[in-house]
């Protein structure tokens, strides 16, 4: 399958998992949502919103730029699979320190619909 | 006083009584992430090994042992699974912040970030605990320079 490269102003989506332990009483992202290892995303000139969700409606979305993953001494490798062609990764664990960046700078696309039945909702 | 005007009276429920119900109901949220499938991000997402959350649950309530008998308030961190099998901590301000990340490696590594905000400035520092009473340390540090 063809690699593309991706460019430092592609754009990447990730969804969030729909548990309240995401996403800080203020609204914004744990760093936990970014520690790794691996981190998958899709870049969004190949997908859209919809396609990214599919399957996964609760779930919220975040979008980081590419550049500023590899500012911060991370990568964005394109990682086609056969049932998703827009899936990348951001190879390598990360420290808290990155993972904190990336939470900062991640922005909230959709907002999870938290899933109050679920037990595990409360963490 | 009648005996139903006690009946009847407020429950009143101390500082120490609340601290104590809140770090109750924070094992108890580390106790649950054992119960969480593989895959439970969506993105392939491992279990929370019953170590990991053992460790962390033990961190967190020698932690508050500990500094409650210094009087020192102990404020709970925001507290999530990662998809590698970790536990995070954080504890947030406008002033610092604490992020402890335990890590379920072969060394069961606790890791820790610290950052101290100045205007638009900000200083880090990052390790590794060597011990519980470092973390209790940090908790400590993190409770008398939130504010």
């Amino acid at each position: 399958m063809e690699k593309i490269i991706v460019k430092d102003d592609d754009t990447v989506l990730r969804r969030i998992p729909n548990k309240s332990s995401h996403i800080n009483k203020d609204g914004t992202l744990s760093s936990a949502n970014f520690i790794g290892p691996d981190t998958s995303v899709n870049i969004e000139r190949l997908t859209t919103i919809e396609e990214t969700l599919a399957g996964y409606e609760s779930f919220g979305l975040v979008r980081l730029s590419t550049g500023s993953i590899r500012a911060l001494g991370a990568d964005v490798v394109h990682d086609p699979l056969d049932n998703n062609y827009s899936h990348a990764i951001i190879p390598g664990k990360r420290s808290a320190h990155v993972a904190r960046k990336f939470a900062t700078t991640a922005t909230i696309v959709i907002m999870p619909e938290l899933d109050r039945g679920n037990a595990l909702h409360a963490v | 006083m009648e005996a139903t005007a006690v009946i009847n009276a407020p429950v009143m429920h101390s500082k120490a009584e609340n601290a104590t119900d809140e770090i109750v109901n924070q094992i108890m949220k580390i106790g649950q992430f054992s119960n969480l499938p593989d895959d439970w991000d969506s993105y392939g997402g491992k279990a929370i090994s019953y170590e990991i959350c053992a460790r962390a649950a033990q961190y967190l309530y020698t932690a508050f042992k500990e500094l409650s008998t210094e009087s020192v308030p102990v404020e709970m961190p925001f507290i999530a699974p990662s998809g590698d099998g970790s536990i995070v901590f954080e504890w947030t301000s406008d002033k610092v912040e604490l992020i402890v990340v335990f890590r379920p490696d072969v060394q069961l590594d606790v890791e820790y970030l610290t950052v101290e905000k100045t205007g638009d400035t900000e200083s880090e520092k990052e390790g590794v605990f060597s011990s519980v009473t470092s973390f209790v340390q940090a908790v400590k540090w993190f409770s008398l320079n939130k504010a």
